[in-house]
């Protein structure tokens, strides 16, 4: 059974929300100035510090803020603004003004992101199967191939 | 001072350090690197693995692959205790997703790494000129890398606030010794300090020296040194002040960029260790023609695209550096040091609760493990947790055994990859600060120790809290 069909298979056998709309995101432009409150906020709990304390201009990783870190609020970023962001983005965008300034900006200019639909989703995933095992050992072992070639 | 430096080292360490001559001359057998960055680029490029991730990301919802395996059992939190072999069936699979989880928020880590260091060792070769499809495709590996991230970061945290709570993880892996604090004038004088060496230890650093660093020079006040992935760096301001150092050396010599990429082949082959057992899994699952939960299949189609990777990370290590002039004394010192600080962070150690990890950090894993059993899927209290704690990393049991199985594969595939390097200390080539963490004897024994130490500080503790509360 190729992979797509355990998908298609389960969101009938849930009867939950059809995955289009459950996966719908309505982008929600912010100004710079929230986006500052919100990281400046979620950046006081997470390392117990006071709001006040926190310089919107001195980097992120003087906070002591690790990879994990930077995934976990880019994640929950892409919550609150409802669009799909890099998840690396921290690092391009040193401090909280900055990466307030961007994120205002970049939100403003989307036309509406729109998530992958079930059905694409399952195009793609249509040829898994079409793969013998023959073939996937190969494509594993391409650096061995290159190495003895 | 940059010259006195390099005087230095070119006077104590000679090639004779290894007791096999120097020699840049690369196997006639092999195609040249050219070649291979090409035909890597091309299939990469042709390939839809990253597509398929992406899709399996838009669609993750936890409720629909709950009920299911997502790996063998032996990939499990705690498999093979005590506690595991009286565990009900529910909290079993809650300790087979929270393992996936576990391993794909180190990944998530290290990938992040991964894609700042690309880009820093890519302008490097784009310095160097004649490299073009190299640059291409780590530019394409980059962000193959983010949409990974992304979706490890997107089920972790669907799958932990289904079984823990909104945060609860986050916060059990949190060190609580790394205080968020403003940074000291000292440390940024450090920072400088250390790259001024840095640069100053590398001939015709300014010729080759990477625009990506330099644009990150501009935008920050000390280069990010991103923690807490790959080799475990950064669980101190020592480490984070290595690490720093690294990307400095790394950006500024084509030698050394090209032998970061014996670090990431470290990175790339640990995570075959883990994902090829759940890359197996997935194809068992489909011959029999079973449900395929949405993180196996993730899973899968990561080491479809991390396998184009590994190839680039063995190429660009072991082969590109044939073809420029032999390294100093210095660049391979630094090589060395590098290998030699991964296998005594990442693989010197055995967890017995934590099948496949090899982090020496034994005494932060029992306090993470010690808390989970306390949250309400557990339902353990502090002393029945305690005890559960002992059991696992006091006695001998089949997560144990199971880890240092894998911990011997592993080596195996180390062993054989790194011993044509010349250069190598043999404590590295032969991976022999790892071959000495496998061992069970020696790992029984440090347990034992460190199991001591934690209960004490574990018991002081809550009394501490009692006594507060009181």
């Amino acid at each position: 059974m190729p992979l797509s069909d355990h998908y298609q298979n389960l969101n009938l056998v849930n009867g939950s929300q059809p995955p289009e709309k459950a996966l719908e995101k309505v982008v929600r432009s912010k100004s710079a100035a929230e986006i500052q409150e919100w990281l400046i906020s979620h950046l006081a709990t997470s390392f117990e510090l006071d709001p006040h304390s926190i310089d919107v201009q001195q980097d992120f990783m003087e906070y002591g803020l690790n990879s994990i870190e930077m995934v976990n609020i880019s994640g929950e970023l892409e919550e609150y603004l409802g669009c799909r962001l890099d998840p690396t983005l921290i690092l391009n965008h040193p401090n909280i003004q900055v990466l307030s300034d961007f994120l205002a900006e970049f939100t403003a200019a989307l036309p509406g992101d729109r998530p992958k639909t079930a059905q694409e989703a399952q195009q793609i995933l249509a040829n898994i199967d079409e793969m013998s095992d023959e073939d996937v050992d190969k494509l594993l072992n391409t650096m061995l191939e290159n190495a003895n070639e | 001072m940059g010259s006195a430096f390099q005087f230095m080292f070119k006077t104590v360490d000679q090639p004779e350090m290894t007791g096999i001559p120097a020699d840049n001359k690369m196997p006639d057998r092999r195609p040249s690197p050219q070649k291979v960055f090409q035909k890597t680029y091309q299939k990469n490029r042709e390939s839809n693995f990253t597509e398929k991730i992406e899709a399996l990301d838009d669609h993750f919802n936890y409720a629909d692959n709950s009920g299911h395996y997502w790996s063998e059992p032996q990939q499990s939190l705690l498999y093979g205790t005590p506690f595991y072999q009286e565990a009900s069936e529910t909290q079993k699979l809650a300790l087979n997703h929270l393992y996936w989880v576990f391993g794909y928020t180190a990944t998530a880590a290290a990938e992040v790494q991964t894609t700042m260091f690309n880009q820093v060792t890519a302008g490097v070769f784009q310095q160097l000129g004649g490299y073009d499809t190299l640059y291409q495709e780590l530019e394409l590996e980059t962000e193959q890398e983010k949409s990974h991230i992304h979706a490890f970061n997107k089920i972790n945290q669907k799958t932990t606030n289904h079984l823990l709570g909104p945060g609860v993880f986050s916060k059990l892996l949190k060190r609580p010794q790394i205080k968020a604090s403003k940074p000291s004038k000292d440390g940024k004088g450090k920072a400088r300090a250390l790259g001024f060496i840095a640069k100053g230890m590398l001939k015709h650093h300014s010729k080759t020296y990477s625009p990506y660093l330099r644009d990150l020079e501009t935008k920050y006040s000390i280069i990010p040194a991103p923690t807490s992935g790959f080799g475990y760096l950064g669980k101190n301001t020592a480490t984070q002040d290595l690490l720093r150092f690294y990307i400095m050396s790394w950006g500024g010599s084509p030698f050394l960029a090209s032998q970061y990429y014996n670090v990431r082949y470290m990175a790339n082959m640990l995570l075959k260790n883990r994902e090829h057992k759940i890359f197996r899994y997935c194809r068992k699952l489909q011959k029999k023609e079973a449900f395929i939960p949405a993180p196996t299949a993730v899973s899968y189609y990561h080491l479809l695209d991390e396998a184009f990777h590994t190839n680039m990370s063995q190429v660009i290590g072991r082969d590109l550096y044939h073809e420029w002039d032999c390294p100093t004394p210095y660049e391979k010192f630094l090589s060395n040091i590098s290998i030699y600080w991964v296998q005594s962070s990442s693989l010197q150690g055995l967890n017995a609760g934590i099948p496949g990890l090899y982090l020496k950090d034994e005494k932060f894993f029992m306090g993470f493990l010690y808390q989970l059993l306390q949250q309400p899927l557990f339902g353990l209290s502090a002393p029945e947790a305690l005890q559960r704690i002992q059991e696992c990393f006091g006695e001998e049991h089949e997560g144990l055994h199971v880890s240092a199985q894998w911990h011997q594969q592993l080596l195996n595939d180390h062993c054989r990859f790194f011993q044509e390097f010349s250069y190598l200390w043999p404590v590295n080539r032969d991976f022999r600060l790892m071959a000495s963490g496998g061992k069970l004897d020696r790992v029984m024994a440090q347990n034992k120790i460190l199991l001591q130490e934690f209960t004490n500080e574990t018991l002081r503790a809550e009394s501490e809290t009692i006594h507060t509360a009181a």
